[in-house]
């Protein structure tokens, strides 16, 4: 129990103390894209944890506490939601079509592409939630009868793509509007997205804020409910 | 750092509570967004102050990074039990991640131009 307890501490304080040391390193940078701690922390612990004889098991089970702090980290999002809700309230129709076209787009061509180029239904099923911020594509995936490896690695990779080629998508087809940059970064690259255009202004972010959480919503709400009625026909 | 604690509490409250609702009324959602919309009506209705938690989720929005990273670690880790044409998988999903970017930002470009159009 205490040799548990002392695995759990150590993970625990070695990502934290990893991620100290790479949030300094991207601060003293300037923020530059590359440094950004998801990738340099990542690669350090990587490289770091068979020197502190920490197999995968021990690892996951001490970092459980991160999934439980993820969940509470949605919970949060209520209070820039809170704070930009006038702003919401006024735009809601623009924000509505935003958030339908950008869903019913992002669900359609992931099971499309993934059915044409041959994908098993286990793997669709891990893909369609990819949209969702992590625990709640975890969650809808687990639903659908995904596998929570695959989701966790589809999620990332479209949320890092999103991040990094984003922006440029957006100035090279002159979109100019803030709600309309800010909601297509937060519901292509969640949270990442949605710091990522705090960047570019208050009105961005909160646009942000709200496409991650409104896309986590409806792909929870409707791909299971999609899911059982496609099974009934 | 106490006050940021018990901010957190509350929180931690709103989450217990979605988790809570979802197994109670057996809900699609999970319990975390439940407990975003929890304490978001708090806030409306003013049952819940700003100052009580604003705080603490600032900062832990601040730090929402350092959450990802052990999910990703453990992909990295478990490398070896990833069954998945890795190529393919990425055709897929930057396809599908520029369909939602261009899909949104497309849309909302057009409907700001429309009603700019009609007002005028």
């Amino acid at each position: 129990m205490s040799m548990m307890l002392g695995n759990a501490m150590m993970s625990i304080v070695t990502t934290g103390l990893a991620y100290a040391f790479g949030l300094k390193v991207y601060r003293r940078s300037n923020h530059n894209v590359w440094l950004n701690p998801l990738y340099t922390v990542t690669l350090l612990l990587f490289l770091l944890l068979p020197f502190l004889h920490m197999d995968v098991k021990t690892y996951e089970q001490g970092s459980s506490i991160f999934s439980i702090l993820l969940q509470t980290g949605i919970v949060s999002l209520a209070i820039p939601v809170y704070k930009q809700y006038p702003l919401i309230k006024k735009n809601i129709k623009k924000i509505t079509v935003g958030i339908v076209s950008g869903g019913i787009a992002g669900v359609a061509s992931a099971g499309a592409f993934a059915v044409l180029l041959g994908f098993k239904g286990n793997v669709v099923a891990s893909m369609l939630p990819k949209a969702a911020t992590l625990p709640v594509a975890l969650s809808v995936s687990d639903t659908l009868g995904g596998t929570s490896s695959l989701t966790i690695l589809f999620v990332l990779v479209s949320a890092l793509f999103s991040l990094i080629v984003g922006p440029r998508v957006l100035d090279r087809c002159n979109i100019k509007s803030k709600t309309a940059r800010g909601l297509a970064m937060g519901i292509s690259a969640q949270a990442l997205g949605a710091n990522r255009s705090f960047q570019w202004g208050e009105e961005e972010g909160a646009m942000g804020s709200v496409g991650m959480t409104t896309t986590a919503i409806l792909v929870s709400v409707f791909i299971p409910a999609g899911m059982i009625i496609t099974a009934y026909l | 750092m106490k006050t940021l604690l018990w901010q957190f509490g509350i929180i931690l409250m709103a989450l217990g509570a979605g988790n809570a609702a979802s197994a109670f009324f057996h809900l699609p959602l999970p319990g975390s967004i439940i407990g975003m919309f929890l304490l978001l009506a708090g806030l409306l209705t003013g049952i819940v102050k700003l100052e009580w938690v604003e705080g603490a989720a600032n900062y832990h929005l601040r730090h929402m990074t350092l959450l990802f990273i052990p999910p990703v670690v453990g992909l990295f880790l478990n490398w070896g039990t990833v069954h998945v044409q890795i190529w393919k998988a990425l055709i897929v999903l930057s396809l599908s991640s520029l369909c939602i970017l261009l899909g949104t930002g497309f849309s909302v470009e057009y409907y700001e131009k429309r009603k700019r159009r009609r007002d005028s």
